[in-house]
């Protein structure tokens, strides 16, 4: 048996601290080992030095102006209250389990809001009944065609439609500068157009198509692909 | 059953019973009780706080700050759970913050009470140079080895209960013990041949 396996078990070995088994080992071994049984002796003799150390005997005096000073802090500070033990009794476990449910909750919230749901589809694909209602509805009071809307421009041969019309008077750098504007740019081009001397046999151009104010039916459907929805625009069924 | 397991039936139980009740009264808020409780428990706090400490003014300072969280958190204290343990474990962490804050201070007055009892080193007993040994090799430990040998050298917990005051593990705290007692002897070697002035680094 290695001498010094004992030397590092010996500690342990002197409160019992060791397997029945490695007790049995080191008691063999020491038998046979006079350096080891001198080791051990040097231990136990340590100990035993050590054990004696007791503290002083202190005056009961001690003891009692101690307890006095307890009890005056513990008179002058407010007593335990029972919410502390509340939030003791809230433990680390817990918190941890409220902070997933909390998450939990969070994404679910996340995934499910009204925004990102297809409300305008059913799981299939298809358009509800009621949208469909709308849809068909609007479509049988569709509203006039811009083409329908003829423009007269002195030069151009008759019937050009707005569309056209728009484009032959829309300046490529008014068109740039407003970007996304254009839109509702253009019909301010447009009158100014019109109402300039050199095109006084222009026809007026309808305003219906014009008009900000009038309600539009704004139906939107969101493919199941998330980048595409499509959006269509129309006059409100009255 | 023995005779004596007999009597220390009769006897512990009443008490611990008696201590159960005082403490049930202490935590709803009764101070007289709670000084009964003090009265029973504050010798052996004592005890561990000035060997933990290795001075009676720290040692009473951190007994009073025992007293202070127990009377703190007696309303967590559960009461099926041994009470003298859990009376540990709080006097522990007081000598360990104690010792933190007192660091420098603590290491002033020990050299100073090294050095007078160095010009009195002829007149002191043998058993007070053993008794300044061991407070020496004791404040030679870290807070850890010293916690866990206190209380199962000088407190005479088991391992396990040791283990389980320091919140730690039988098999951290049986290594603990192990350096622990090895430094110890290492620590008592030198000052038998150095005399007391040895110090273990």
């Amino acid at each position: 048996m290695n001498c010094q396996w004992i030397e590092q078990i010996l500690p342990l070995h002197l409160s019992d601290d060791v397997d029945a088994s490695e007790t049995a080992r080191v008691v063999s071994h020491l038998g046979t080992c006079a350096d080891c049984a001198r080791l051990e002796n040097e231990y136990r003799q340590a100990m035993a030095i050590f054990r004696g150390y007791e503290p002083p005997v202190m005056d009961d005096a001690v003891y009692a102006n101690l307890r006095l000073r307890v009890l005056s802090e513990i008179t002058v500070a407010p007593k335990p209250s029972v919410f502390s033990n509340l939030v003791y009794l809230f433990r680390l476990q817990y918190r941890w389990a409220l902070a997933l449910v909390l998450l939990f909750a969070i994404t679910i919230f996340v995934v499910n809001r009204p925004g990102r749901t297809n409300n305008e589809l059913t799981n299939d694909g298809s358009i509800p009944v009621d949208l469909a209602a709308t849809v068909r509805a609007s479509d049988q009071q569709a509203p006039e065609s811009p083409a329908n809307h003829l423009v007269k421009i002195p030069g151009q041969p008759a019937g050009l439609s707005e569309k056209r019309y728009r484009r032959a008077t829309a300046k490529a750098p008014d068109t740039k500068r407003w970007g996304g504007h254009v839109a509702k740019r253009r019909p301010q081009l447009i009158k100014d157009k019109l109402s300039s001397p050199a095109n006084d046999d222009v026809a007026i151009l309808p305003s219906n198509h014009m008009n900000e104010t009038q309600p539009v039916l704004r139906v939107e459907m969101q493919t199941k692909d998330p980048n595409i929805r499509i959006i269509w625009f129309s006059k409100h069924p009255k | 059953m023995t005779l004596a397991e007999t009597i220390n039936l009769n006897v512990s139980t009443p008490i611990r019973d008696e201590l159960a009740d005082f403490l049930r009264q202490a935590a709803a808020g009764d101070t007289e009780a709670f000084d009964k409780v003090m009265i029973q428990t504050q010798k052996r706090v004592m005890a561990m706080t000035w060997r933990m400490l290795g001075n009676e003014a720290d040692a009473r300072d951190a007994t009073q700050e025992v007293f202070l969280r127990v009377y703190k958190y007696l309303g967590r204290y559960d009461h099926k759970q041994d009470f003298h343990g859990w009376l540990y474990g709080i006097t522990v962490n007081a000598c360990r913050d104690l010792a933190k804050k007192r660091t420098s201070h603590t290491t002033i007055e020990s050299a100073d009470q090294i050095h007078d009892k160095q010009a009195t080193a002829e007149q002191t007993s043998i058993e007070a140079q053993q008794r300044e040994m061991v407070r020496q090799a004791l404040a030679s430990l870290p807070e850890k080895e010293r916690a866990a040998v206190v209380l199962r050298d000088l407190e005479g917990f088991s391992t396990e209960e040791a283990a389980r005051i320091l919140r730690s593990s039988p098999t951290t705290v049986r290594s603990q013990i192990c350096t622990a007692r090895r430094k110890i002897k290492i620590y008592c070697e030198r000052f038998m041949k150095n005399g007391r002035t040895g110090g273990m680094r």
